[in-house]
């Protein structure tokens, strides 16, 4: 079976995945190694993950995406989670994920801004 | 032929007794929408006033309509007003915290305001740990944080300087 894939494009610095379709816990998986590869290769300052809309997750999907985040977060970018929905919000804390380490933003556009304020801020101090 | 008076009086009961649900349940909306008011101050400030005792349910649904005032007024910052709250006990404590992490993740900030003398004293002594949530005396600290948050300044006007 085809396992789709979420695009991850790259934009100067950043890496921005916007997860567009329904997750099933193989694209999921495969979606991590994808993200976490990417940010090995590209070595990306910033991450922005827009999880917009993703309306409905099980345990399995919303555990995995707290992980890739936390993850992405370990390897040494600025990772920004956008658009969380009330209810994935609500799976991510009953089942105690924290999120450490990541930012989140209301939508993309705040999203960016604060990485690019981040970042910037960043290479002046380099 | 006897049976058709009875008959038509049930009917008319039924009739009479699911119309009696449909008021209750119209009711019943209405009392839980009045229980979680959630309102915009300002601009990407929102104010929960909680009032009465809080029970696992209802602080589902406070989070629920929280969160999802959130997302529909795209909220920076979220005033929890706990004023009206008489008990603060471990698990009410645990349903805020959770309320706040919920809301964090949306990308809002929580503040906490009205924490009374004995709300205080029982959250200390049940050694619950609000760990990083924001606390403000009252509601008018609370909207004077958020504002500030967000890079506002409260002055008084030309008037109001005149008359001091």
């Amino acid at each position: 079976m085809d396992v789709p894939r979420i695009p991850i494009l790259q934009i100067e610095d950043l890496l921005v995945a916007s997860v567009q379709i329904p997750l099933h816990d193989l694209a999921a998986v495969q979606f991590k190694d994808d993200l976490l590869h990417r940010i090995h290769e590209t070595k990306a300052k910033g991450l922005i993950l827009d999880l917009t809309a993703m309306d409905v997750v099980d345990s399995f999907i919303a555990k995995l995406t707290g992980d890739i985040a936390e993850m992405a977060a370990l390897m040494g970018t600025k990772v920004v989670v956008t658009g969380l929905q009330p209810p994935v919000a609500v799976a991510l804390v009953e089942l105690g994920v924290e999120l450490r380490g990541v930012i989140t933003a209301l939508n993309l556009e705040k999203g960016i801004r604060i990485l690019s304020r981040l970042t910037e801020e960043e290479s002046i101090h380099a | 032929m006897t049976d058709q008076p009875a008959q038509s009086d049930l009917l008319r009961e039924v009739e009479h007794l699911r119309s009696d649900v449909r008021a209750r349940d119209q009711q019943l909306a209405a009392f839980e929408e009045m229980a979680t008011p959630v309102i915009q101050v300002w601009e990407g400030v929102l104010a929960v006033p909680l009032i009465g005792t809080i029970d696992a349910a209802r602080a589902s649904r406070i989070m629920e309509s929280l969160l999802n005032g959130i997302v529909r007024y795209q909220t920076e910052i979220v005033i929890l007003d706990i004023t009206g709250v008489p008990v603060v006990d471990t698990a009410v404590a645990h349903h805020l915290i959770k309320t706040v992490k919920a809301a964090s993740f949306l990308g809002a900030q929580c503040v906490l305001v009205g924490i009374s003398r004995e709300t205080a004293i029982s959250i200390v002594h049940l050694g619950v740990d609000l760990g990083t949530v924001v606390t403000r005396s009252n509601l008018q600290a609370g909207i004077e944080y958020a504002l500030n948050e967000l890079g506002f300044r409260v002055v008084p006007t030309q008037a109001g300087e005149a008359d001091q």
